[in-house]
């Protein structure tokens, strides 16, 4: 494949199959949910959404295993059901094999159900309790219309457990009566009844223990080569993807904003995001233990996800403008200060308490000294002078409940790049790409951008 | 000084299909301003075993031991009144899930503050009417208990603790509620603090901030901690001493050092063969076969006999006794391991 013809995060075909059209496809794939609670509130003003997924580009190969990972709240459960049709994409594509599926309606998805199954964490949630495994892995035959008679399925069905590794006597049993290895093996002996040819995998080992894991998880790499399963495994779990994956999504806030094939993500981070996941990891050999690189400040709501770069509130590396005077280090001192003001964590109310019961007077000042003490790390000393008037000028207007004067002077004073312009994709290798400003030479600012390796 | 002591333990249940021994004579100690850990699957007893330290095993759950100390004094023989001190006071507990143990309709400082009422004698009423009238109107933001409970959420980096006592634990995020939950266990400063799994709800990234608050903990409040987790990574970055633990019994012990760099057992052996790590690239990861034995009269003598790779006729038969089989007292249930006699270290 050229360089040219590779525009998209995630985009790469597998060398089994570098010739053939990618089997799954999204362009552009958003879902946003509706946070209205009802009418009234949506004659009212805009509705506020959740970008659960935000733009997302996406391909799974021919035979491909593509993980997806990030916390919880990140979008990775909705990018799975939206790509499975499971909910109505708010725009974009979603493409099986050429075909565009996104948005259809049951009647005209159900062919294409079949070739996109779906296996979920937990597997007695997902296992109807009322229904013999038989009956449970027959449905899927009967509601697509496979096999002759009822003799021919229920064959199917026996072979089908056989091929997970259960007894096909167990037939006639409930779903309760099964340990969770086993009961996930029904869900994907479920799932494989139609021979679909793609397997989407919510978190289908997290509930089970390491011994059992490993084999469900060794299963699924025998049906990939059987069947020329292609797997899109949707974990929290790093370690899980190391061994299970061929190429991984990193996903921050509903974008993605690195992808690369799995050693290389692990050699190789370069998104500080992913690195600091990397670094929180814990690990058994204290030898491969690194320094944990400790994302400070909260995860913004994906309702008002912050501008530009996403990552830019929690960043450790964010980037000073190109006219700041001091240190790095001090800019992200400084603009810690500023998004905490920002998102409206400082609590001047709190802080007149605190001092109430601390000291028993309560003076602007005093307010406005306790504000910097909380929220700036360090001490503003270092800061060149202008800068450490605008920190204890904003201050002084916060503790004079001036909130937004306050917010306007740390949004004049501390300016990043990185919260201006939306990061563009910067390919680090053919086969890998990264959303950030510290990689992309052509962003604005003089940022060391090495920086972001030595992170 | 020995904060723990525990000696041949078993918590059997009757039940109609049999006699559960969910702990099968096991040892553990834990010394004063250790991090105990305790691993093993689903089923392996281990949460059983933290209950029946705690007494809180569920009917018709019988402790019977040879000893269980804790600070020298046998818990077994403490009337249910003297246990309920002990509770929370001097032995506390976290669990996996923060949302089911927390109440949703009570504030986060009112139930830190709760506690620290029922346990430390502060001169604040706990009768049924005062404590219905604080969950009705509220409890007064000037008591000595609100200040406390303030006081814990601070002390578990909880951000501006005077606002966010009063709310809810569903406005809480799941690291938050953890970190509650902690600040709970920990109000009445007890000597032991019992871990169920504390993080295995939330995301590696605070994950590693909880692991980080145990180790500071240890250090502020000077509390041994026994944590419980099937997450061999976790206790090999955590704990200072390992025990292992399968069907109700202890396979192996050591420190967390020894125990990784040197694993002896076939089962923890088989353990870190079937998880797969973030460092290194695997091949096949080696699953181990068959499923854990309920544990009804499991009638071979060692229990992980019939998955394990070496067993041999014998280990159906004979009981495996501890032995000595590596540095720094590690020890292993195992016949199929000589023991390592005397000053000879052996290293494979």
């Amino acid at each position: 494949m050229s360089e040219t013809d590779m525009t998209d995060v995630g985009v790469e075909g597998t060398d089994r199959n570098s010739n053939e059209d990618p089997l799954l496809q999204a362009d552009g794939l958003k879902k946003y949910f509706d946070q209205s609670d009802g009418m009234l509130d949506r004659l009212l003003g805009p509705a506020s959404k959740v970008k659960a997924v935000d733009g997302v580009d996406f391909e799974l190969g021919r035979q491909e295993t593509v993980a997806v990972v990030g916390e919880s709240g990140c979008g990775k459960s909705t990018l799975g059901k939206t790509l499975l049709n499971l909910h109505d994409p708010t725009g974009g594509e979603v493409r099986l094999d050429g075909t565009e599926i996104g948005g259809l309606s049951d009647k005209e998805m159900l062919p294409y159900r079949k070739e996109i199954q779906m296996i979920f964490q937990d597997p007695l949630a997902s296992l109807n309790p009322r229904q013999t495994v038989g009956d449970i892995i027959k449905a899927p035959l009967e509601v697509h219309g496979i096999g002759e008679d009822d003799a021919e399925r229920t064959e199917r069905v026996r072979s089908l457990l056989d091929r997970v590794g259960l007894s096909p006597d167990y037939l006639e049993r409930y779903p309760h009566q099964f340990s969770g290895g086993q009961q996930q093996r029904i869900g994907i002996a479920r799932a494989l009844a139609l021979e679909p040819r793609v397997l989407i995998a919510d978190e289908p080992v997290s509930a089970l223990d390491v011994s059992v894991q490993a084999q469900i998880l060794n299963l699924l790499n025998t049906f990939q080569e059987e069947f020329g399963l292609s797997i899109l495994f949707i974990t929290h779990d790093l370690s899980v993807v190391r061994y299970i994956a061929d190429r991984v999504l990193v996903m921050y806030l509903g974008e993605i904003v690195e992808a690369a094939p799995v050693d290389e993500l692990f050699e190789n981070p370069k998104h500080p995001y992913t690195q600091s996941l990397l670094s929180s990891v814990p690990r058994i050999d204290p030898k491969e233990r690194s320094d944990r690189i400790t994302l400070r400040g909260v995860v913004p709501s994906p309702m008002d996800p912050p501008s530009g770069c996403r990552f830019h509130t929690r960043c450790p590396v964010v980037i000073p403008p190109d006219e700041w005077p001091g240190t790095e280090e001090a800019f992200r001192f400084a603009f810690r200060f500023r998004n905490q003001l920002l998102s409206g964590e400082i609590d001047v109310e709190n802080i007149e308490t605190h001092l109430e019961a601390t000291t028993g007077r309560v003076t602007t000042e005093s307010v406005a000294d306790e504000v910097i003490a909380d929220a700036y790390p360090g001490s503003p000393e270092n800061l060149p002078g202008e800068k450490r008037d605008a920190i204890e000028s904003a201050a002084l207007a916060l503790a004079k409940g001036n909130d937004e004067e306050a917010a306007s002077i740390v949004t004049e004073a501390f300016p990043s790049p990185c919260e201006r312009r939306m990061p563009t994709e910067h390919r680090h290798a053919s086969d890998h790409a990264v959303r950030c400003h510290r990689l992309d030479p052509s962003a604005p600012g003089e940022p060391r951008r090495i920086g972001a390796d030595d992170a | 000084m020995t904060m723990l002591q525990i000696e041949n333990l078993r918590t059997e249940f009757e039940t109609p299909r049999g006699t559960v021994t969910a702990v099968n004579g096991v040892d553990l100690h834990i010394d004063n301003g250790e991090i105990v850990g305790l691993v093993g699957e689903s089923g392996s007893g281990k949460s059983v075993l933290a209950q029946s330290v705690m007494r809180l095993v569920e009917d018709p759950g019988e402790i019977t031991a040879d000893e269980l100390l804790f600070k020298g004094e046998p818990l077994l023989e403490k009337s249910e009144a003297e246990m309920t001190t002990i509770r929370g006071n001097e032995i506390s507990m976290v669990f996996q899930d923060p949302m089911n143990s927390l109440n949703p309709t009570i504030t986060v400082g009112e139930q830190i503050a709760e506690t620290v009422r029922l346990h430390q004698d502060i001169g604040e009423s706990i009768s049924l009417p005062a404590e219905m009238k604080r969950k009705i109107i509220g409890a007064s933001k000037a008591s000595e208990s609100w200040r406390r409970a303030i006081e814990m959420l601070e002390s578990v980096q909880i951000p501006h603790p005077e606002s966010r006592a009063t709310d809810y634990p569903h406005e809480f995020s799941g690291g938050m509620r953890q970190r509650a939950m902690i600040a709970i266990a920990l109000s009445c400063e007890p000597d032991l603090l019992i871990a169920d799994e504390p993080t295995t709800a939330l995301d590696v990234t605070i994950q590693a901030q909880i692991l980080e608050e145990l180790h500071s903990i240890l250090e502020v409040f000077d509390t041994s901690i026994l944590l419980i987790t099937h997450d061999l990574a976790v206790v090999a970055e955590t704990c200072d001493r390992v025990n292992v633990m399968y069907a109700g019994e202890m396979v192996e012990r050591a420190t967390t050092r020894e125990l990784f760099s040197n694993p002896q057992h076939p089962y923890t052996q088989a353990l870190l063969a079937s998880t797969p790590q973030v460092e290194t690239a695997v091949e096949e990861l080696e699953p181990i076969p068959g499923t854990v034995p309920e544990p009804i009269d499991i009638p071979y003598a060692c229990h992980f006999a019939p998955r394990c790779p070496e067993a041999k006729e014998e280990c159906f038969e004979v009981d495996p006794a501890f032995r000595r089989v590596g540095s720094e007292d590690h020890e292993a249930a195992c016949i199929r391991r000589d023991p390592v006699d005397g000053e000879v270290i052996e290293n494979e």
